[in-house]
């Protein structure tokens, strides 16, 4: 898979780009800042842009903008951001595309699930991170629907807003698949969702629904 | 068409006499009786409508035809040597009718009411009738051993014509009284203008009496007699005049109350002083004997040392009297000094009260601030500056100018007053002073606490950029060199990285953390967000209300304060309260952004340390908090902070 990093932090863009060259993955571009990386991306059309979220020059949000911006110009790319922290601004508006992933930095030390959101992102899905979807639970401004779910209903409804498959949420919570089928489908007739079986799809009901409160529509 | 009569009366009365007198008494004649006529002519033309001026060629019309007739009497010795008599001996009280006229129809033109208009008849028949009687006394004649030839025309009996003499005399004071008393029956019903123009009128008036009977001490000093009353004379007919013309042009110009008032008071001053002197002389003469030294001396002791504060005293009085107006405001001034002393008025409203009692509506009073040059601030606190050409009144503390008043309309009465209100009212003005040093420098003190304040969460950003992009950055770099180690190892070593990824997974946590405490991070998606994510922290059912009037981009500063004053509340609930559940509400209306933690629990709450840091928190932020927790009925902390968008 081509990859196209943007990190200003030299330390961290050279370990990202040794453990994905490790995982068998072509780095075909680290740059360290936002200018840098637009043009990247458009001399190697990769397969992924990993990027950081604060970097220069205004180091607030100057990767979140590039990626709507690569959003807006390259519908199809898919792209995994890192934070240093929980922010849902950034990653709510650009989940509901699909091939969007966002991810805290540390999550990067967890080198398996780490690989396994970059082939989810890179093959079309989602990869949100857990805190971020605690933190969308958190603030969902509609408490009532939520509190009626048990809590494994809870569980599987975190695992599949972070984008997981059902069988990525079997195995994790050492249940069976069907299990699984049956507590989504619950959940969506208690949060009165109208899901199927896709994951993306399921995913952007999910999120949807936890930002915004009410079912979505589309 | 009155006043064009009587000045070309007068004139041709002076320069037209039967008999030619000498040259130095026609001149001091035209000098004593010119004013009159000139100040009648000025006041006519001036102010045309008044008949003020009419009136004061009377004044002079009368005693010059009184002279011309002395004249023409002179004449007359020879051939009817009675009528001489009356002309050049016994015609002087018609001397006072030009003056009475005056009085009587003084400044308006009118008389004071129907009924004057007896006194206005009385005055020329009874002055014609006294100057008749008194010529009828034979001991003026050569028959009686006087030196007039002849015998009186009608001879009348001693008792009756005494008696009417007397009865004439007592109806002709009485008319002078009552004249005088018209003044006082003005003064009482008049507006402040007619006033002010009385007073000038009395000042001078007073003086005639006065001078009359310095004149008959005078001659009964053996003074000749022309002599003696020339001082009378020019009373009448100079400063009269000169006085009703200041009275009905200039009212304003000399502050006449102070005149009147201080000469009233010092001739009283004087008249009770020698009445003192005379007493003490007699009581010592009893007790020491006729011809002691000492009896004079202690008597000029005594009456030296009554002198002053009898004047002080006298002059109070008399100033209540004379000054009724500036007795009321200065009540007015002492009154309103009182009620701030009582805390019932503010202090500032010191410049209106002036404004009112000085008639000034554009008075203005400056203060100066202290340690900033000579720049000078009106009563709220904005920079003003005064032309050098208004009149000023400065205040002074010590030798430092503290401020001033500035006048809108000037004259010297109007100063004299300004400068006694101002030191009647400094207590307001020190107050207005002091107090407005306070609020500048409390304004200056929160000013600078806020620039610290937000000085300080600039700070606090820097840091938490810091441990993010710094120290949490690189303990994920190195994570990911031991897990790129890893690869090569198995067993044993593969598990010890194993365990120190572990460990600097939850260093970042920790220091992410450490961040958040710093500034929560969680608030860049929003207040609302942030404590929607406190809510979901707390061991606590917490019910967060957020009004829609909350803006998303209320200032940074403000948005962090209530996330942590919520934060800090919480807490302390959760710890000390025994609560079951707890409301959080937050505003934001008018630029304000507020917060309210209720909760349900204990209550009695007191200001420990976490709950004074909280405060100082608010403060610094420019904000209020306010605790209710009585026992048992809960907690509710408010907080109210300027949010600035």
């Amino acid at each position: 898979m081509r990859i196209v990093i943007a990190e200003d932090s030299v330390l961290f863009r050279e370990g990202l780009a040794r453990l994905l060259v490790e995982a068998g993955h072509d780095v075909v571009a680290a740059v360290g800042d936002a200018e840098q990386l637009m043009d990247a991306v458009r001399a190697n059309r990769p397969d992924l842009a990993i990027i950081d979220v604060r970097m220069p020059p205004t180091f607030t949000d100057d990767g979140a903008r590039a990626a709507r911006a690569l959003r807006a110009e390259l519908p199809e790319l898919p792209m995994l951001l890192l934070s240093q922290h929980v922010e849902t601004r950034h990653s709510i508006p650009l989940v509901g595309s699909g091939a969007f992933g966002y991810l805290l930095k540390d999550r990067v030390l967890r080198v398996d699930d780490f690989l396994d959101a970059v082939r989810r992102v890179s093959a079309g899905g989602s990869a949100l991170d857990p805190d971020v979807v605690s933190a969308l639970i958190a603030s969902a401004q509609q408490a009532g629907p939520l509190d009626n779910l048990s809590s494994r209903e809870r569980e599987v409804l975190s695992l599949a807003a972070e984008g997981r498959t059902n069988t990525a949420i079997a195995k994790r919570l050492m249940l069976t698949e069907r299990t699984v089928e049956t507590h989504m489908r619950t959940v969506f007739q208690k949060l009165r969702l109208s899901g199927s079986g896709d994951d993306h799809r399921r995913v952007l009901a999910v999120v949807a629904y936890l930002s915004t409160g009410h079912p979505s529509t589309g | 068409m009155l006043f064009v009569l009587a000045a070309v009366g007068s004139v041709t009365a002076v320069l037209g006499p039967s008999r030619v007198p000498s040259l130095a008494d026609l001149g001091l004649e035209t000098a004593l009786l010119l004013p009159a006529v000139v100040t009648g002519c000025v006041v006519a033309a001036r102010v045309p409508s008044s008949p003020v001026g009419g009136a004061l060629s009377w004044v002079a019309a009368a005693p010059a035809a009184v002279l011309t007739l002395e004249r023409w009497g002179v004449v007359l010795t020879a051939s009817h040597p009675w009528l001489s008599f009356v002309l050049t001996s016994t015609i002087w009280p018609c001397l006072f009718l030009g003056f009475l006229a005056l009085v009587l129809v003084f400044p308006d033109g009118l008389l004071p009411g129907l009924r004057w208009r007896v006194v206005a008849w009385m005055a020329p028949i009874t002055a014609v009738l006294l100057s008749a009687s008194m010529s009828l006394d034979p001991s003026n004649f050569t028959a009686g051993g006087g030196p007039v030839p002849g015998t009186p025309p009608i001879s009348v009996p001693p008792l009756p014509r005494i008696g009417t003499l007397i009865a004439l005399f007592g109806v002709f004071l009485g008319v002078l009284v009552a004249a005088a008393s018209s003044l006082v029956v003005r003064f009482r019903r008049g507006d402040a203008l007619t006033r002010l123009r009385v007073r000038w009128l009395m000042m001078a008036a007073g003086g005639v009496p006065l001078l009359l009977a310095a004149g008959w001490v005078a001659v009964a000093l053996g003074a000749p007699g022309e002599m003696a009353f020339v001082g009378f004379l020019s009373i009448v007919l100079l400063l009269v005049p000169a006085a009703v013309a200041l009275a009905v042009l200039r009212h304003d110009l000399f502050d006449v109350d102070r005149l009147l008032g201080e000469g009233v008071a010092w001739v009283l001053t004087m008249l009770c002083s020698a009445a003192i002197f005379a007493v003490v002389i007699s009581a010592l003469a009893q007790v020491l004997g006729r011809d002691s030294v000492v009896g004079v001396t202690g008597a000029a002791f005594v009456a030296a040392l009554c002198l002053l504060p009898l004047h002080g005293a006298l002059a109070g009085v008399v100033g209540r009297v004379v000054d009724r107006e500036r007795h009321v405001l200065l009540t007015r001034v002492r009154q309103f000094v009182r009620a701030v002393r009582d805390g019932s008025v503010e202090p500032e409203g010191v410049e209106e009260l002036l404004r009112a009692v000085l008639d000034d509506p554009d008075l203005r009073l400056l203060l100066r601030r202290p340690g900033e040059g000579a720049g000078m601030v009106d009563l709220r606190g904005a920079p003003a500056t005064v032309r050098s050409t208004v009149l000023q009144v400065p205040l002074l503390t010590g030798e430092a100018t503290v401020g001033l008043l500035a006048l809108g309309s000037g004259s010297t009465r109007r100063l004299r007053r300004a400068r006694e209100f101002a030191v009647e009212a400094r207590l307001p003005i020190e107050v207005s002073r002091l107090r407005l040093e306070l609020r500048g420098a409390l304004d200056d003190a929160r000013a600078s606490r806020a620039r610290l304040a937000a000085a300080g969460e600039r700070e606090r950003q820097l840091l938490e950029r810091d441990l993010h992009d710094g120290a949490q950055q690189r303990l994920v770099a190195i994570g990911m060199q031991l897990r790129s180690v890893q690869r090569g190892l198995d067993g044993q070593a593969h598990a010890e990285v194993d365990r120190a990824v572990d460990m600097l997974e939850e260093t970042v946590k920790e220091l992410r953390r450490l961040a958040h405490g710093v500034r929560p991070a969680r608030l860049d998606d929003g207040l609302a967000t942030a404590l929607r994510a406190l809510k979901h922290d707390s061991a606590l059912p917490v019910e967060v209300r957020i009004s829609e009037a909350v803006a998303a981009e209320a200032s940074d500063l403000a948005a962090t304060t209530i996330y942590f004053v919520v934060a800090e509340a919480l807490a302390n609930t959760h710890k000390h309260a025994q609560a079951d559940r707890v409301d959080v509400s937050v505003d934001q209306a008018g630029g304000v952004l507020s917060a309210c933690i209720r909760d349900d629990g204990i209550g009695g709450a007191v200001d420990g340390f976490g709950l004074i840091s909280l405060r100082d928190r608010v403060a610094a932020a420019g904000g209020t908090l306010t605790l209710e927790s009585r026992s048992g009925s809960g907690t509710e902390i408010r907080v109210e902070l300027p949010c600035g968008s």
